[in-house]
């Protein structure tokens, strides 16, 4: 067998660790896969396993596109004796990746994302992110510093005004608006037989042999029970899809009722507080006590 | 202190603290809001018009609202009972007394007799008061 000097020191670089950079992701598989990612020995991988540890999962962005770069070095191919001259050189994810048996044909990647990693926690801490340039917007946070704040932060928040432009260079970014969503819901189980879509349909229902269709998998849950929603504005209260209350903060106004409006209502604001049942109410307010008929004393049943 | 009232637009009668409701008050016009009776004399309290009561004396276009509650007090989860039925149309009948009625204080007696001497809730409700005065 033949082998060049610079095939010698390729293989033993190759054979144990490498580092890449991602470009993207595809994550409908049992298993993640890396579409291709470029290590820092000019050979470009593609279709590789990309490894969680167990009951995380996260998909990264894709690799930033650079100026002058465009879609003809994204996919930069190899050449000859695998390498690639041409790999894209925009920030990306990067991925640490393992060949399994020292065989550069088997590789395996797990992954990490400087361009969004929330840092700068204490010992001790820890966080789950979503892992897009806002990732500081959607965050399980366990905080951990010794002081009365301390607890488990369940934190989304809206864009804001002039921040930073997505990782992967999209220009004129709607401002974002989010909400924490705390839900009982109904589910189906997910198959275990991931349907390829058509690539960019985003929405999901086109299957990529034709004419099948068949809905994504609704992670969030395909109907509610039970919700509590927690907006800029709000917190707001559902039984299924109907609102049945809310705390608004502008009116400092809480509100409960059965999902027909005022009717059957509790409601508290700065002007006044009530209780509704159809024509009977009672309510109060700055000058007085309020009832829209007499009141009938009686023993309470209710339990 | 005695409560009786009339809520209209709620077809409710009320009794103390006794409620009956779907009792039909559409003959009630629609701008009163509460029909309250204190024993000697009624109020009234208007939706249209300042919340200050007005008074009234004539019990008579009342009776059948609280006959009705009487019937409508069968059904309560704990129904009415003879003696309660008994105690309300005397009320009912001490009530007319109080517009002049008391001229003529043997048939107030008669109509007294009478109730006293009724069987059942029913017919307590349907026992005509107002004959014969």
């Amino acid at each position: 067998m033949r082998s060049t000097t610079n095939d010698a020191a390729n293989r033993v670089q190759t054979s144990t660790v490498g580092r890449a950079t991602v470009r993207e992701c595809d994550d409908n598989h049992l298993c993640q896969e890396i579409k291709y990612g470029d290590t820092g020995f000019s050979r470009t991988h593609s279709d590789f396993e990309m490894w969680h540890p167990l009951g995380v999962t996260s998909v990264p962005m894709k690799q930033k596109e650079q100026q002058q770069q465009g879609q003809q070095a994204q996919q930069g191919q190899q050449g000859a004796e695998g390498w690639n001259k041409n790999q894209p050189k925009g920030e990306a994810a990067e991925a640490m990746v393992l060949y399994v048996g020292g065989n550069a044909a088997h590789p395996v990647g797990m992954i990490n994302d400087r361009r969004v990693r929330p840092y700068d926690m204490d010992p001790g801490e820890a966080a789950f992110y979503a892992p897009h340039d806002k990732a500081n917007k959607q965050l399980l946070y366990h905080r951990v510093r010794g002081d009365s704040n301390d607890g488990l932060y369940i934190v989304t928040a809206d864009d804001q005004g002039g921040g930073q432009q997505a990782a992967t260079g999209g220009g004129g970014q709607q401002q974002q608006k989010r909400f924490i969503s705390i839900r009982h819901a109904n589910k189906q189980d997910q198959s275990r037989k991931p349907q390829k879509r058509q690539q960019g349909a985003q929405g999901g229902t086109q299957a990529a042999d034709g004419g099948q269709q068949q809905q994504r998998h609704k992670h969030e849950g395909d109907s509610v029970n039970t919700e509590m929603r927690y907006t800029s504005q709000q917190m707001q209260f559902y039984d299924g899809s109907t609102n049945v209350g809310h705390y608004d903060r502008g009116g400092k106004d809480w509100l409960h009722h059965d999902g027909q409006g005022a009717t059957h209502s509790m409601r508290a604001d700065k002007k006044h507080s009530h209780i509704k049942h159809e024509g009977n109410h009672i309510w109060v307010d700055e000058g007085n006590c309020y009832s829209s008929k007499p009141i009938i004393i009686q023993s309470d049943d209710c339990s | 202190m005695s409560q009786w009232w009339i809520c209209p637009w709620d077809n409710q009668v009320v009794i103390d603290d006794a409620s009956v409701c779907g009792i039909d008050c559409s003959a009630i016009p629609k701008n009163i809001n509460i029909i309250w009776w204190h024993g000697d004399h009624g109020e009234i309290l208007y939706k249209d018009r300042l919340a200050i009561r007005e008074r009234f004396t004539d019990f008579t276009p009342l009776i059948r609202y609280f006959d009705a509650f009487i019937r409508g007090a069968q059904r309560a989860k704990r129904p009415i009972t003879l003696e309660q039925a008994k105690f309300v149309k005397a009320r009912m009948l001490e009530a007319l007394l109080a517009r002049g009625r008391e001229l003529n204080l043997s048939k107030y007696q008669a109509h007294r007799d009478n109730v006293a001497a009724l069987l059942t809730v029913e017919q307590i409700a349907d026992y005509d008061i107002v004959e014969g005065w």
